[in-house]
């Protein structure tokens, strides 16, 4: 074979091997070419470029205005005016166009136009490249939205966000925060400290955790108060993560809010219900304690003196009597005697159950010796009373309390315990009051408290720790069957000898469950 | 003791009261009633132009009541010997009056017999208390009074329901034996117990038994 020969068909062969590489390239590219000529319109398509159109290649190629054919009517200007402009300057250009196909789906395609100039320089031809960009257009504009919801999340979402430097300087803030406060952007950013944003009391707080935080790296839910640009406050909760550098330095942080005005309304709602609750049910117990006073002095004062003139005239009746006819009539007499001892005795008693005139007079520690003995008078059971450790001052409302419980613990006592000995312990720290009334009687298992068919201690122990309560009190009872029983209660009276609440009202909730430890 | 009598001033708010208790003195051979007063400023008034040995003295009088009474009283005339007769036997009341300086104390209840008797007691320079009063403050702190002044005392007609109810009688039995209303029979046995102490029908028995009210028997 003639060497000029072999040269031809190497470099044929090599020529289709680079046309079918380029094909193939055009392919994975979904890239094609074409061919415009100025003059007759006439065009032609490599293979590649009837697939990105899905034109059949039986329908031949297309000349231009067919081939504008396939462009949305804004392309269609585009793509006519970068000929133009090709032809005019001649120099390339390139534009993105879209394309709606046939089968109406919409495509994006990235052209290149070359002007080809002939021997005169006249612009004859233009050649360029076409592909199709659908996916990487669909990415970029799912690549903005995205940037948008995220830029929209941050800057409206539901939280005030900030971040700092090193140096505590506000360096970026989001449009929630900037509106709860009432600030304009260009005021915060790179001129405000993050100790501006809140109220003394919270910048007080935040400059004693500021330093903490940049050496541990997390704040979690502080309470905060937001300081507005007009001087009213929001409360927030803050959280805020530090960024260190590779150094462990501490570089940056981010912070987040969140309002707290709700829970905060609710908080202070709760308390000031709590404190209406005992401030109610001291009064409560103040007027029941007053009308009880007056009743109990209003009964004595009918009667006492009366049945006492009525038993002394007994006696002068019988010292008058002739002495013959009193063998006859001193049983009768002596009957008469004892209605009478038993009714100014009842009257007693019930006088000291409505409200004994020692409570009143030498105030709770001789009204509880005085009913102990009375109590023992009627029931047998010793009381040992101990007042060895106190030494407060109590306000009148505060003794009728406990006086109140400890009545109705010795009661309790009476009527379920079959105890023989009480001992009440009273005494105090500070302004902390403690009162324990224990028995040595059979005492109950505080689980099985209530129970149906049984005696039940429960009713007594349910009064005494609401009276307890809802004086701001605590109430604790440990019993365990053939042990005896043991009631505390605990009251912190403050300075001013008022009683103050020691616990929330939504610790009232759990009623009856009674705890059996001490604290 | 001379044959002189003893001058005796009352006070006490209730008229009722004062009138039964003055006809009650009136007719004791020793006693003289001096005056009687229906305030404690007419005690003092009656003690500042009069002679008084003892002063029978109402604790819950109005405006100046019988401690500060009793107080003033003492300073004014420091011989006199006052003794409390309230309707109240609360240890305080009790105690404070004592402190102020009294040397007796009776309760309402109780003021016959246990008058005179507390009037002839703080006579001879002691102290008394009656029973009820006793029980109360002897239990308490005060270590000076002797505990065995307050020896309670029941009627006869106690000791014989305390004797039925001993040899194992019930209340309707009992009130049938001693022609009264059953309940009277009860009013008795709380009196009793109320009187001694006691708390249960066997502590009753125990005690008619021990002080001779019944015997064993079968």
């Amino acid at each position: 074979m003639p060497r000029e020969l072999v040269d031809y068909r190497d470099s044929e062969e090599a020529l289709r091997a680079s046309e079918a590489r380029l094909h193939e390239a055009q392919a994975v590219g979904r890239m094609g070419d074409w061919e415009l000529d100025r003059d007759t319109g006439s065009m032609s398509w490599s293979p590649q470029l009837f697939r990105l159109f899905e034109r059949s290649s039986a329908l031949g190629t297309p000349d231009l205005n067919e081939a504008l054919g396939y462009y949305s009517l804004e392309s269609v200007e585009l793509t006519r005016a970068a000929f133009w402009a090709a032809i005019d300057t001649g120099n390339r250009r390139e534009l993105e166009q879209t394309v709606l196909l046939p089968s109406g789906a919409e495509r994006y395609h990235a052209t290149t136009i070359v002007p080809v100039k002939d021997g005169s320089g006249r612009v004859c031809k233009l050649y360029g490249t076409t592909q199709d960009i659908t996916e990487r257009k669909l990415a970029e504009q799912e690549l903005r939205r995205k940037t948008y919801e995220i830029e929209d999340l941050y800057q409206n979402a539901p939280c005030g966000y900030y971040s700092l430097d090193a140096n505590g300087l506000i360096i970026r803030i989001n449009d929630t925060q900037l509106r709860w406060q009432g600030y304009e952007r260009e005021e915060v950013v790179g001129r405000m400290h993050a100790a501006e944003l809140f109220s003394p009391a919270s910048r007080a707080l935040f400059g004693q955790v500021f330093r903490t935080f940049k050496r541990m790296g997390v704040l979690h839910n502080m309470d905060m108060e937001l300081l507005r640009k007009d001087g009213s406050i929001l409360n927030v909760l803050m959280s805020s993560t530090a960024i260190f550098d590779a150094q462990g330095n501490f570089v940056a942080s981010r912070t987040v809010l969140s309002d707290n005005t709700d829970r905060k309304q609710l908080e202070l709602e709760r308390t000031a219900h709590a404190t209406r609750l005992a401030d109610l049910s001291r009064h409560m117990v103040d007027v029941q304690e007053n009308e009880r006073r007056k009743f109990a002095s209003a009964l004595h004062d009918h009667t006492s003196p009366n049945l006492a003139a009525l038993q002394l005239t007994l006696t002068n009746l019988a010292r008058a009597l002739p002495p013959a006819a009193l063998p006859g009539l001193q049983p009768l007499l002596d009957d008469a005697q004892a209605l009478l001892l038993d009714t100014t005795s009842g009257i007693r008693d019930i006088c000291t159950n409505l409200r004994p005139a020692t409570l009143d007079y030498a105030g709770l520690i001789p009204a509880v010796q005085d009913y102990a003995q009375q109590f023992r008078l009627r029931t047998g059971i010793e009381v040992h009373l101990d007042t060895a450790d106190f030494t407060m001052q109590l306000p009148s409302n505060v003794q009728s309390l406990l006086f109140r419980i400890a009545q109705e613990a010795l009661t309790n006592c009476a009527k379920h315990a079959r105890a023989r000995n009480i001992r009440i312990h009273l005494s105090n720290r500070d302004t902390r009051l403690v009162m324990r009334i224990a028995d040595d009687g059979v005492g109950f298992d505080p689980h099985h408290l209530g129970e149906a068919g049984t005696t039940s201690p429960g009713i007594g122990l349910i009064t005494m720790r609401e009276r307890a309560e809802f004086a701001g009190g605590r109430f604790s009872l440990r019993s365990h069957p053939q042990s005896g029983t043991e009631i505390k209660v605990t009251f912190d009276v403050g300075r001013s000898g008022v009683l103050r609440p020691a616990r929330r009202a939504s610790d009232f909730a759990n009623g009856t469950t009674l705890p059996t430890g001490t604290q | 003791m001379t044959n002189a009598k003893v001058h005796i001033a009352l006070a006490d708010d209730h008229r009722m009261f004062l009138h039964a208790l003055r006809a009650l003195l009136e007719k004791e051979p020793g006693i003289d009633v001096v005056g009687v007063a229906g305030t404690g400023e007419e005690l003092l008034a009656i003690a500042a132009h009069k002679p008084v040995d003892i002063a029978c003295m109402d604790i819950g009088m109005p405006a100046m009541n019988g401690i500060e009474t009793t107080r003033r009283l003492l300073a004014l005339r420091p011989n006199i010997k006052v003794i409390g007769v309230s309707a109240f036997s609360d240890r305080q009341f009790v105690l404070d009056l004592l402190n102020a300086g009294a040397r007796g104390y009776v309760t309402k209840a109780e003021a016959g017999e246990e008058l005179l008797r507390a009037i002839h007691t703080v006579q001879l320079g002691k102290t008394y208390l009656c029973p009820d009063v006793a029980a109360t403050v002897t239990n308490a702190l005060l270590d000076n009074v002797p505990r065995d002044i307050a020896t309670p005392r029941i009627t006869a007609r106690e000791r014989q329901v305390l004797q039925l109810i001993a040899e194992g009688h019930t209340s309707v039995r009992i009130a049938e034996r001693l022609h009264l209303a059953a309940s009277t029979v009860e009013v008795h046995r709380r009196n009793i117990m109320r009187k001694l102490d006691l708390h249960s029908v066997a502590e009753l028995t125990k005690y008619a038994i021990r002080n001779g009210i019944t015997t064993i028997s079968g």
